[in-house]
């Protein structure tokens, strides 16, 4: 029997308000493993289920409250169009790569160089291969159709797992050299002083 | 390493035949496992549903060798590697790809026993003890498990009288599968394959040690189905 330590829970996620459960962006809600900040460093065992019971009920609440408040959204279809052409990408990727050798690249890079014990250089190495197997996903090829196709499935959340991948290597540098700066590139690490908790905000950083 | 072969059906609800793939068995192994394995190196679009991955959730349920089980529990060196290992959809659910089978089914009898959870019982008296309603729940979800055999819902009147409403719900296998009688050995095999094969630990507790209060289903048909390579 293998033993090793492994990940199994996440203690980072979505910024939401406490009492709502809203995050940043208007009308979305998070709870649970999805949400940030309340299990702190290290979540302890059986702590998740009450978490589910007390900010799933809080989402549940609040949300329903948002919608019967808001008004219909409105729909661009240019970003339907654009997200529909970048969903059916890999069908049209021809010999590239399949999207579980990426996630399986992806795991090793982040179990050996982004593990339990870390350094800057390990760390620092970790973002440059991630920046490698984006490039490769991004190419990622899919066969078979477009009816419950899990490869295809996971060439789309490949592109979850990489802003997490990065939120998570990137945050872990900024707390060993730096609590309180910007780090460079399109994720953007704030801290507060005398906080815990590193927040990752990824793209154009309002000024 | 040693290596098994796997004869996996391909297709959609209406086309299909099986498929071999070799696979590598490491100790431990189930056949879930392979079937990861398959996915992960030999075809990614192979459709197959998981979740728990600790024989709770029923979902990676498949026939296996032609008897339906749930294949995160069933391991690898259980099997004979001499030939290949047949891994099909369940046959009491249409299907929807590959190993994936449409189960809306369970999900309008769950609704089904929630709601008379929330009804008084028949014989008057309302679920006010919420002890009752807990192992009435249980019993559903334990129940809910047991699909991979498609039985229909366990004869728990003992238990909860909600239940044995639940229990008269119309199974799909009644309508789907030619009722084949089964014969008591056969049917304690497939008992045991579901239920009694997860480790103690994971035995639901209502479920433990009380099979016989499990009515047998005409589900488990005899015909060899499984043994063409072209299934239609």
């Amino acid at each position: 029997m293998e033993v090793g330590p492994t990940c199994h829970y996440m203690m980072g996620g979505i910024r939401v308000d406490a009492e709502t459960t809203q995050s940043t962006i208007l009308g979305l809600f998070a709870a649970g493993e999805a949400a940030a900040g309340l299990h702190g460093s290290n979540r302890l065992g059986g702590n998740s289920l009450s978490d589910l019971l007390v900010f799933g009920r809080r989402a549940g609440l609040f949300a329903a409250e948002y919608a019967k408040r808001a008004s219909p959204a409105s729909i661009d279809s240019v970003q339907i169009e654009q997200a529909e052409k970048e969903l059916l990408a890999p069908f049209s990727s021809t010999g590239a790569e399949s999207p579980y050798a990426i996630h399986r690249d992806l795991q090793e890079v982040m179990q050996n160089l982004v593990g339990i014990y870390r350094t800057k250089e390990d760390l620092q190495r970790a973002l440059v291969e991630l920046e490698k197997l984006k490039a490769l996903a991004a190419k990622a090829g899919v066969e078979g159709s477009r009816l419950f196709n899990p490869g295809w499935h996971l060439s789309y959340d490949l592109r979850a797992m990489f802003i997490v991948s990065e939120a998570v290597t990137h945050s872990a540098l900024a707390r060993t050299e730096s609590r309180a700066r910007t780090a460079a590139s399109t994720i953007r690490i704030s801290t507060q002083s005398g906080k815990r908790n590193t927040t990752s905000l990824s793209g154009n950083p309002a000024p | 390493m040693a290596e098994a072969t796997l004869r996996v059906f391909r297709g959609d609800s209406n086309n299909g035949k099986t498929i071999d793939y070799r696979v590598p068995v490491a100790p431990g192994m189930v056949v879930l496992d392979a079937l990861h394995y398959i996915q992960g190196y030999l075809a990614p679009d192979l459709a197959v549903r998981w979740n728990c991955k600790a024989g709770k959730c029923g979902s990676c349920s498949a026939e296996v060798n032609g008897r339906p089980r749930l294949t995160c529990k069933t391991r690898m060196d259980e099997l004979p590697q001499d030939q290949p290992i047949t891994v099909l959809p369940m046959k009491s659910f249409p299907r929807i790809k590959d190993l994936v089978t449409d189960v809306s089914w369970n999900y309008r009898v769950n609704r089904k026993i929630l709601l008379s959870l929330r009804a008084p019982a028949s014989n008057g008296r309302s679920h006010s003890s919420t002890w009752t309603a807990c192992r009435s729940f249980e019993s559903a979800s334990n129940a809910f498990s047991a699909r991979t055999c498609a039985m229909s819902f366990a004869n728990t009147t003992r238990r909860s009288s909600s239940l044995a409403r639940a229990s008269s719900f119309e199974s799909p296998a009644s309508k789907c599968i030619p009722s084949t009688p089964t014969t008591a050995p056969a049917f304690s095999r497939i008992s045991s394959a579901s239920v009694s094969a997860t480790s103690p630990n994971v035995v639901p507790r209502s479920v433990r040690g009380d099979s016989h209060h499990r009515q047998r289903h005409s589900s488990l048909s005899k015909s060899a189905w499984w043994t063409n390579s072209t299934i239609r």
